[in-house]
C-alpha cells in the first residue's frame, strides 16, 4: 500500500508537546429534525421525487452542522442541482431493475449481476463524493481509495470462496474419511468469507480517509473483526437456547400447576404467561444487532488513525440496546412518525461515543492539492440506492 | 477602508479553504456585495456578490457556515447574533425554512403526507400504470406471457384429460360467445378484437382459470369438471379471462406493483427493507381486486350479448367455495392448491378476494344491456 505522503513529516512545532482530546459533540434535536423531515418528505412526494436531492442536502447539512469537533462543526458542500442528475440516472436504473425482476427471474438476475459488477465502483464513487463534499474548519476531506482496491475487496473473497469450494469438492471426491472431513472444513471456511469481506471493506474505507496532510491508517486485523462476528453468533445461539428453554420451562411449569384443575385450567394459566413469554422472546431478538454494531464501531474507529490523529470509540452495548428497543417500540406505536427522533437519538449516541486525539495543532494544517471528482453526485445517489451505509 | 455607517457589521471566523487556521473578520453587506474585512485592522480581505454565497439556513440547533465561491467560508461565533444580523440585512428565510421552524406547518405536513400517499396509491399509480402500459409494445406482453406459460407448463400443468370432443365443443362455445360480443358491438372494437387462445390443462392447483399476457387462457380440467353441465358458466369464466387480456391487466399489475415497491423503498428504505416490502404486497392484493372488477364487467357484457343472464355466475362462486371447503380437510393430494393460486403469474381466478361483492354484481346485472352507440 503506497501512501500518498509521509505522515511523520507534517508536524511543524514540537510534536510531543501538543496532545488534545476532542470529544465529538452532537447538538441535533429530534423534534427539530422531525419538522425538517416531514416538510421535505411532503415536498418530495408532491414533486414525484424530484425534490429528493434538496431534501437529502438539508438532512446532511442539519446533521453536519450539529456535529462539532473542537468547537467547529462539519459542513456539507454538495449542490442539489448536481445531485439531481445522479439521482435521476440511478432512479432510472433502479426502476429498470425492479421491473425486470418482477417480469422474469432471468432478467432480474442479469440486472442483479450488472449491479453487483458495478457495486465496488459505485461504493468508491459514493465515498469520494461524500468525503470531497465534507469540510471541517474550511478544509475538505478526501477519500483516497483506488478503484483497483475497491474491486479487490470483493474479488479476493469471491476467489477465496471459489478456491475453498473447489478444494472441498476435490477432497470429498477422495472418499476417504480424512478427505471428507477436510472437505467439510473447506466448505465451512466459505462462511468465513462473509466476515472477511466486511473486514476488507472496513479496511478499504478506514485506511483511505484523508484531511489536509493527515491520512488515516487502519490497524485492526481480520482476527479482531472475526472475533466480533464469532461473539455475535455465539450470543445469538445462546439467546435462542435460553429463550427456548425458558419458554419450555414456563409451559411445563404452568401445566404442572394446572393439572389438578384439568386441561382448561392449564391452558388458562399458560395464557397468562404467554404475552410475557412472547414479549421476552421479542426483546431478545434485539440483542445481537446492537451488540455487533457497538463492538464493531469501537473496534473499527479505535484502530483508525496515524501518528498525529487517533480516534477512540467507547459505545456501550447497554446504551445502544436500550435505544434500539425504544426506537422500535415508538416507531411502531407512532406508525413511523418517530423515525426522525430515532435517527437523531441513535446518531447522538454513536457520535458522542467517539473522541478524537490530536497530536497536531489544527491551526497548522493546510489543504493538499485536491482533485475534485464526481461532482455530478452519481456516487451519492448510488450510495442511497445500493444501500451503502457511509456511517460517518 | 471603513464600513459605511449604514452597513451593520458582524464578527465571524473566516477560513480561506487552504488552511485550517481561522481569522477573525468583520462582515457586512454593501450594495450587492458581501465585504470581508480583517477584524484587527479593518483591512479588506475579500469581496464577492451576495448572490454567489451559499448562506446557511436557519435552524434552532446547529452551526452557521456560509460558503463563499472561492472555497473560503465564514463561521458564526454565535448563531443568535448571526440570525439577528441576517434579519437586519433584510435577508429573508425561504418558505420551506419557515415551515421547518413551525409546529403548525409540521402537523399540516403530516396530514398532507398522509393524504398524498393515499391519493397516489388510489389514483396516481393506477393512472400512471395505464399510461405506461399503453406505451409498451404488445411484443413485450407476448414475450412475458410465453415465459410465464413455459415456466408453469413443467411445474403446475399436465396435459388435459378431457375428451377431445368436449374440448372442441367448449372452444366452439367460446368462439361463438366472442363473435356475438363483437357483432353486438357491446365492447369497444379494440377490446373485442383482442386475440386469445384457450388451452385446457390438468393441474394440481385445482379448479382455476388463468390469463397470460401473450393471449393464452388456461382453463383447468378441474374447473370444467366442477362446472359439469353448466357450459354457460364456463363461457362466463372464459369471458372474464378474456377481459383481463383486453385490458392488459397482467402488465398493469406488473407496472403498478413495481412502481409501488420502488416508491415504498424510496420512502421507507432507509428505515427497513422488510417494512418497505409490505406496501407492495398489500398493494398487489388491492390492485388485483380492482382488476377483477373490470374483468367481471367484460364477462357481464359478453354474457348479455349472448342472452345469458349474468346471474348464472353465482353458481360458480358457490361451487368454488364448496370445493375449497372440501379440499381443506379431505383432499390431501392438493396441499399446495391454496398457495399455488397466490403464486401463479398471470391472473388466476381463485385468488380473487371478496366473493360476496362480486356475486352481487353478477346478480344485479341486467339480463341484457343496450348496445353501444356506434357510427354506421
Amino acid at each position: 500500500m503506497d501512501k500518498a505522503f509521509d505522515t511523520t513529516t507534517v508536524t511543524t512545532d514540537t510534536p510531543a508537546a501538543h496532545h488534545e482530546r476532542h470529544p465529538v459533540q452532537f447538538t441535533g434535536s429530534g423534534s427539530e429534525y422531525f419538522r425538517i423531515w416531514i416538510v421535505n418528505l411532503l415536498l418530495t412526494l408532491l414533486t414525484l421525487g424530484l425534490y429528493y436531492p434538496w431534501a437529502k442536502v438539508r438532512k446532511l447539512k442539519y446533521f453536519y452542522s450539529n456535529t462539532e469537533v473542537a468547537g467547529h462543526a462539519l459542513d456539507f458542500h454538495g449542490s442539489p442541482r448536481q445531485m439531481l442528475r445522479g439521482f435521476l440516472l440511478m432512479a432510472f436504473f433502479f426502476l429498470v431493475y425492479s421491473f425486470a425482476s418482477q417480469a422474469s427471474p432471468v432478467a432480474g438476475a442479469v440486472c442483479g449481476l450488472a449491479l453487483a459488477a458495478a457495486w465496488p465502483a459505485l461504493l468508491r464513487a459514493s465515498l469520494r463524493f461524500r468525503l470531497a463534499n465534507t469540510s471541517w474548519r474550511g478544509l475538505r476531506f478526501e477519500f483516497t481509495g483506488s478503484l483497483r482496491d475497491a474491486y479487490a475487496v470483493f474479488g479476493r473473497a469471491i476467489l477465496g470462496a471459489a478456491l475453498l469450494g473447489g478444494l472441498g469438492l476435490a477432497l470429498l471426491a477422495t472418499r476417504s474419511a480424512l478427505g471428507i472431513f477436510a472437505g467439510v472444513v473447506c466448505f465451512l471456511g466459505i462462511y468465513a468469507m462473509g466476515p472477511y469481506v466486511y473486514f476488507s471493506l472496513k479496511r478499504y474505507q478506514h485506511q483511505n480517509y484523508a484531511y489536509a496532510q493527515l491520512q488515516t491508517e487502519f490497524r485492526a486485523s481480520f482476527g479482531d473483526v472475526l472475533k466480533v462476528f464469532m461473539r455475535t453468533a455465539g450470543l445469538s445461539v445462546l439467546i435462542f437456547v435460553v429463550a427456548g428453554v425458558g419458554l419450555g420451562a414456563l409451559m411445563v411449569g404452568s401445566m404442572g400447576q394446572g393439572m389438578p384443575g384439568g386441561g382448561a385450567a392449564a391452558g388458562e394459566h399458560f395464557a397468562q404467561f404467554a404475552p410475557l413469554a412472547i414479549g421476552l422472546v421479542l426483546v431478545l431478538q434485539f440483542v445481537p444487532a446492537p451488540y455487533f454494531q457497538s463492538r464493531m464501531q469501537n473496534l473499527v474507529w479505535s484502530q483508525t488513525g496515524n501518528t498525529e490523529v487517533r480516534f477512540k470509540s467507547d459505545l456501550t452495548f447497554n446504551a445502544l440496546f436500550k435505544q434500539t428497543l425504544l426506537n422500535w417500540v415508538l416507531i411502531i406505536i407512532t406508525l413511523g412518525l418517530y423515525w426522525p427522533f430515532a435517527l437523531v437519538a441513535t446518531t447522538r449516541l454513536k457520535l458522542q461515543a467517539i473522541s478524537i486525539h490530536l497530536r497536531v495543532d489544527p491551526d497548522t494544517l493546510v489543504a493538499r492539492a485536491q482533485a475534485r471528482t464526481d461532482q455530478a453526485g452519481i456516487g451519492d445517489a448510488a450510495a442511497d440506492l445500493a444501500g451503502i451505509d457511509l456511517g460517518l | 477602508m471603513q464600513p459605511t455607517p449604514l452597513a451593520r457589521t458582524l464578527v465571524v471566523d473566516h477560513f480561506d479553504g487552504r488552511s485550517a487556521k481561522p481569522r477573525r473578520v468583520l462582515i457586512s453587506l454593501q450594495a450587492q456585495d458581501l465585504v470581508v474585512q480583517i477584524a484587527a485592522d479593518g483591512q479588506a480581505l475579500q469581496r464577492c456578490p451576495v448572490k454567489s454565497v451559499v448562506w446557511p439556513e436557519r435552524t434552532r440547533h446547529g452551526a452557521r457556515i456560509a460558503q463563499l465561491p472561492d472555497g473560503a467560508s465564514l463561521h458564526a461565533l454565535d448563531t443568535a447574533a448571526w440570525d439577528d444580523w441576517m434579519a437586519s440585512q433584510g435577508r429573508k428565510s425561504s418558505l420551506v425554512v419557515h415551515a421547518q421552524l413551525s409546529w403548525l406547518a409540521a402537523v399540516l405536513a403530516v396530514v398532507l403526507v398522509g393524504v398524498s400517499l393515499w391519493a397516489g396509491y388510489q389514483w396516481g399509480l393506477p393512472w400512471a400504470a395505464k399510461g405506461l402500459v399503453a406505451l409498451t409494445p404488445r411484443s413485450v406482453d407476448t414475450a412475458l406471457g410465453k415465459m410465464a406459460v413455459e415456466s408453469l407448463e413443467s411445474s403446475w400443468f399436465q396435459p388435459s384429460q378431457l375428451p377431445p370432443e368436449r374440448q372442441k365443443a367448449l372452444q366452439q362455445a367460446f368462439e361463438q360467445a366472442a363473435q356475438s360480443a363483437r357483432l353486438a358491438r357491446i365492447l369497444p372494437s379494440h377490446e373485442a378484437n383482442t386475440p386469445y387462445k384457450v388451452v385446457f390443462r390438468k393441474s394440481r392447483m385445482g379448479p382455476n382459470a388463468l390469463a397470460f399476457p401473450d393471449g393464452t387462457i388456461v382453463i383447468t380440467d378441474e374447473l370444467v369438471q366442477l362446472l359439469q353441465g353448466q357450459d354457460a358458466v364456463i363461457t362466463g369464466v372464459f369471458a372474464h379471462e378474456w377481459g383481463h387480456l383486453q385490458h392488459r391487466h397482467s402488465m398493469r399489475l406488473l407496472v403498478q406493483v413495481g412502481a409501488l415497491s420502488a416508491a415504498a423503498s424510496a420512502i421507507l428504505g432507509d428505515f427497513s427493507s422488510m417494512v418497505a416490502a409490505a406496501p407492495a404486497l398489500m398493494g398487489q392484493m388491492a390492485y388485483s381486486r380492482e382488476l377483477e372488477r373490470e374483468a367481471d364487467d367484460t364477462a357481464i357484457a359478453v354474457l348479455q350479448a349472448n342472452h345469458i343472464p349474468p346471474s348464472v355466475m353465482v353458481s360458480l362462486f358457490e361451487k368454488l367455495a364448496a370445493d375449497r371447503a372440501g379440499t381443506s380437510d379431505t383432499d390431501a393430494e392438493r396441499p399446495e392448491a391454496k398457495q399455488a393460486s397466490g403464486d401463479a403469474p398471470g391472473i388466476s381466478f381463485s385468488s380473487h378476494p371478496s366473493d360476496q361483492e362480486r356475486i352481487e354484481r353478477f346478480k344485479n346485472a341486467p339480463r341484457s344491456a343496450p348496445r353501444l352507440a356506434h357510427t354506421p
